[in-house]
């Protein structure tokens, strides 16, 4: 049992599963339209939570790029009449917003006055005057306390329902998401064109990585050799790095390219410059 | 063939040293995994009464079971460079870092000059490694085992490197 403060203002305790218990019935089988009015529920106010984190956090990127414009730009810059317009439609919309924001303030404060007020007129006739109780209007007063115990229970019932209604809601929301997800990926997994591309981004990838490894491997072993012929006092052995005898390898190798016979003869650092894809 | 034109770079000590050591990495493997295999065999044979407990804990029969470990391990010790050499002209070590074996005459490498080749390493090995070391200092980069089956190790026609080396024709 867990003791919290109930939507219509009572504090009664709610039992989650009792809750969600009293809406069993009904859920029990399967029902097309309340299902995905719970799911419009649930995905209503998942989706507002998840806007209202995603507008904080614009908001604060939006106020610190602000902070950081008003310190280049101190004068508002020149503007035209249908910028003024605009200006102005903008500026009203705030204010409006403004203003209904403050009134609904100011009238829950007032009503919060008036229940405090008429709770202590309620318990001055209970204390002071038994006697107002005694009335022929009795009946009357009695008809009405009954209606008010009735609405009153109906109100928490809705408010039970609605607890345990927007709890289910929210759950079969973030499933919902999760699941979409999962088959759009499923889809795309199996999408041959999508499976094709993703396949060779991978193998650029990876052939990108050897390529980098095999250059720079190579330019390793020019620079550990000239750290050993000066070591050893040697001359550094120029660019000669060609097998003689017309060495090459394996005929097999069929795709081997070969240099054009008339290509300058240069000499040219061993090393080639860095390939760019 | 033209002598002028160029054939492949020759490849250093970094490349062949990296590649030697991914080679080793994959017949470490090879031999756990070979193994795992014999061991679980044994293990089916024991647990089926093929081969009772008494023989599987016998001396005679675990000298038998080492022998085999190590003919294993021998085989793809020496089978694996080898065979690789002979049949591709480079082992997986080798091809991953984009180097190939060549021999000095441009024909493929044979069995006989793959072994010798082979032998070469232990004799690179033995003065501490000195024939590993000796493509450091040697114009052709060539190791002592290269030297002694006639081979090189040279830039892969098709690795990047090689490509961009193939239109610059080095010098003799």
């Amino acid at each position: 049992m867990n003791d919290q403060t109930h939507p219509n203002g009572h504090i009664r305790p709610i039992a989650p599963a009792e809750a969600i218990d009293d809406v069993s019935p009904d859920s029990a089988r399967f029902d097309t339209a309340a299902a995905l009015l719970r799911l419009l529920v649930g995905g209503a106010l998942v989706g507002m939570d998840e806007l209202r984190i995603h507008l904080e956090r614009w908001q604060e990127a939006a106020q610190a790029s602000a902070q950081t414009v008003h310190q280049t730009m101190q004068t508002m810059p020149p503007r035209t009449t249908s910028d003024a317009l605009r200006y102005t439609l903008v500026g009203m919309l705030f204010e409006t917003e403004t203003r209904m924001r403050r009134g609904f303030a100011s009238m829950a404060a007032r009503f919060s006055r008036f229940s405090r007020l008429s709770g202590e007129t309620n318990l001055y006739y209970k204390t002071l005057r038994p006697d107002v109780y005694q009335t022929p209007f009795d009946p009357v007063r009695v008809r009405l306390d009954e209606m008010r115990i009735r609405a009153m229970e109906t109100v928490d019932r809705w408010a039970d329902r609605g607890w345990a209604e927007e709890q289910q809601g929210r759950r079969m929301a973030r499933q919902a998401t999760v699941g979409v997800i999962d088959e759009l990926l499923d889809y795309m997994a199996q999408n041959p064109e999508v499976r094709l591309l993703i396949e060779e981004q991978g193998m650029g990838m990876a052939e990108t990585a050897v390529d980098e490894v095999r250059e720079r491997t190579a330019s390793a072993d020019m620079w550990i050799e000239r750290i050993a012929h000066n070591l050893l006092h040697r001359p550094v052995s120029g660019p000669l790095t060609k097998p003689v005898d017309g060495a090459e390898p394996p005929t097999t190798e069929a795709d081997a390219p070969s240099a054009p016979a008339d290509a300058p003869q240069t000499p040219t650092p061993s090393r080639p410059p860095r390939r760019t894809r | 063939m033209d002598t002028a034109t160029l054939q492949y770079p020759h490849a250093g000590f970094i490349s062949r040293a990296i590649a030697f050591v991914l080679d080793i990495v994959v017949m470490s493997v090879a031999v756990l995994a070979a193994i795992a295999l014999v061991q679980s065999l044994l293990g089916f044979f024991t647990l089926y009464g093929l081969v009772g407990q008494r023989v599987a804990q016998s001396t005679p029969f675990r000298d038998i079971v080492f022998a085999v470990f190590a003919l294993i391990g021998v085989g793809i010790a020496i089978g694996y460079p080898v065979g690789f050499w002979v049949l591709l002209g480079q082992t997986p070590g080798k091809l991953l870092m984009g180097v190939r074996i060549a021999r000095i005459n441009g024909q493929p490498l044979t069995i006989r000059r793959a072994l010798l080749r082979y032998v070469g390493y232990w004799l690179s090995a033995i003065p501490l490694g000195l024939g590993f070391f000796w493509v450091l200092v040697d114009d052709r980069r060539q190791c002592w085992h290269d030297k002694l089956a006639g081979t090189y190790v040279v830039y892969d026609s098709r690795s990047p490197f090689s490509r961009l080396s193939i239109g610059h024709k080095l010098v003799a």
